[in-house]
């Protein structure tokens, strides 16, 4: 997005700011349990409109559930989930979602148009798609830089490729919240830096939430983590520190820095 | 050539006539259908469905011969009995958790054991055979005109639905997020096929109904990579095995169910020979 086109629609958006202040997302007092033994408890969260945020934890501690409640795929035994002060079922349409590409079948038969099509089916979308829909497909397509692949089978991309049509999917109802499982996950190191610099940019229009498990990569890009295990934690990126992560993880991980605009040679761990 | 024309113009044969017009409607929704159900992965439900369908058959033929209900017959038995195990099993698959497939797998051997059982209790001898494999001698006039309408119901609602229907097949949790009515749409996909197994069961019959559910939609896949145009494509391979298989099953003496499956299954075999040696040959391009 150019420079031009979002100071333009700065004023509006302060303006709305300063009336209503609302959350993006509002979570209050949340309680869920999948058996006996609570998955997430007494959690208290804000996340503010165009927030670029991390939900980080270990396995288990509850990300991916955080996320289907905030979606309203599942429903917490206590506590309030408000999108935008409302509840999450009326404002669905609001949400953009983008699942683990792994988890799709990959042999149904779909063009990558098709694909992103399907972010615009909604529940009185009867017969066919109209020539406006095809366009707006289209457009998000080009968003995430796939226009050319639009006739392309989608089994037949690459593991980079995938996820960015299915951001291009959450992204062509023009949704305010976009929220990610893992986009990371199942992606090499040169793809993995190129999605996020295109979450990146979609950030500075949209409030997006993303799960990862890879602290240290994701908290150069972030402005707030997001730490789940049954608890809850939010901290700005630059007040993350050693004990923190140890705190969450409940022992020391080593920080592993990716030098990724670098060529191969110059890769180190440290 | 002419010796099966003319028995096809035979009016002692009308039963050939029958069944290959019988075979060319219900190629329709079984080109619809199956791929739905084979994109979706629940070809394990509706085989819980196409069996569980002889109970229908036992009960409406016990119906007609103990308590003389004519009105009842195997066919209005069967697709009662379809739609109903559409719902139970649509209910199962979402709302039991755990040990769906074992649940899935008893339904199905549950539904054929009642069938027997009130076929055992029908006066005189009932010969369940016709039932699992097919008879073309069961096809009548007016199980034509009950293919033609359903086949019309099944179209329409697959033309009116299908945005919805096919986002459902490819991502439904992606669907839910959308509010598309998700359990509204598994259930409607359920009795759809349930519709599709009891036209078809005279023909191939109730056991031998997956193959021919299933394996057109594969031979499709081959060749076409949308599910509109796969669903065209299985159409016409069905009415393509249903016709050869009962034109052999004429020349060899045979009975059509089976000859109609092994014509898919032989079709089946050339095209995925055919598209290997194509793979071997040519390695799929990768864009990037």
């Amino acid at each position: 997005m150019s420079e031009r086109t979002k100071n333009s629609v700065e004023p509006a958006t302060k303006l709305h700011d300063d009336f209503w202040n609302v959350p993006a997302i509002c979570i209050r007092n949340l309680y869920f349990s999948y058996q006996k033994e609570p998955v997430l408890e007494q959690v208290n969260l804000d996340i503010y409109e165009k927030e670029f945020v991390s939900v980080v934890g270990p396995n288990g501690g509850g990300k991916t559930t955080l996320l289907k409640l905030i979606l309203g795929l599942l429903q917490p035994q206590r506590g309030s989930i408000l999108i935008f002060g409302e509840k999450s079922e009326k404002q669905r349409e609001k949400i953009g979602y983008v699942p683990q590409h792994a988890q799709l079948d990959l042999s149904f038969p779909a063009t990558v148009l098709e694909v992103v099509l399907m972010g615009l089916v909604h529940k009185r979308q009867w017969f066919s798609f109209s020539q406006l829909a095809r366009r707006k497909a289209m457009d998000s397509l080009a968003t995430v830089g796939l226009a050319d692949f639009s006739k392309e089978l989608f089994c037949h991309l690459s593991g980079g490729q995938r996820q960015r049509v299915l951001i291009a999917r959450a992204l062509v109802s023009q949704p305010k919240i976009l929220l990610f499982d893992e986009p990371t996950a199942h992606v090499d190191t040169v793809a993995e830096k190129n999605l996020m610099d295109l979450l990146k940019q979609i950030s500075r229009e949209l409030t997006v939430v993303l799960v990862s498990h890879d602290l240290g990569f994701v908290s150069q890009y972030v402005d707030t983590v997001v730490c789940v295990n049954r608890m809850v934690q939010k901290h700005p990126t630059d007040a993350l520190t050693g004990t923190m992560i140890q705190d969450l993880y409940r022992r020391s991980i080593e920080m592993v820095h990716h030098e990724l605009s670098q060529p191969e040679e110059q890769h180190h761990h440290e | 050539m002419n010796e099966i024309w003319s028995a096809f113009t035979d009016p002692n044969f009308y039963f050939l006539r029958y069944a290959f017009f019988a075979g060319i409607l219900a190629s329709v929704s079984f080109g619809i259908v199956g791929s739905f159900v084979v994109t979706k992965n629940i070809v394990s439900l509706v085989g819980a469905i196409a069996h569980s369908v002889l109970a229908g058959v036992g009960c409406a033929l016990f119906l007609n011969y103990r308590y003389h209900f004519t009105y009842i017959t195997p066919f209005y038995g069967a697709l009662i009995v379809s739609v109903l195990s559409a719902f139970i099993l649509s209910f199962v698959s979402r709302y039991l958790t755990g040990r769906k497939d074992a649940i899935i797998g008893a339904i199905w051997a549950i539904g054929m054991a009642i069938g027997m059982i009130f076929m055992a209790y029908t006066p005189g001898y009932v010969d369940p055979m016709s039932y699992l494999f097919g008879s073309t001698l069961l096809i009548t006039k007016s199980e034509i005109k009950k293919l033609i309408f359903l086949d019309l119901i099944i179209f329409l609602i697959t033309l009116f639905y299908y945005p919805q229907l096919w986002a459902f097949c490819f991502d439904e949790e992606f669907a839910r997020v959308r509010n598309i009515p998700v359990v509204f749409l598994s259930t409607l996909l359920l009795v759809m096929s349930a519709i599709t197994v009891v036209m078809m069961m005279p023909m191939v019959g109730i056991i031998l109904v997956l193959a021919q559910l299933s394996l057109p939609v594969l031979i499709a896949e081959q060749f076409v990579s949308r599910l509109s145009l796969v669903m065209l494509l299985s159409t016409v391979i069905c009415m393509l095995a249903s016709t050869t298989g009962l034109i052999g099953s004429y020349k060899l003496d045979l009975p059509a169910g089976p000859v109609i499956v092994l014509s898919s299954m032989t079709l089946y075999l050339i095209v995925a020979g055919c598209t290997l040696g194509v793979r071997v040959f040519r390695p799929i391009k990768r864009k990037e």
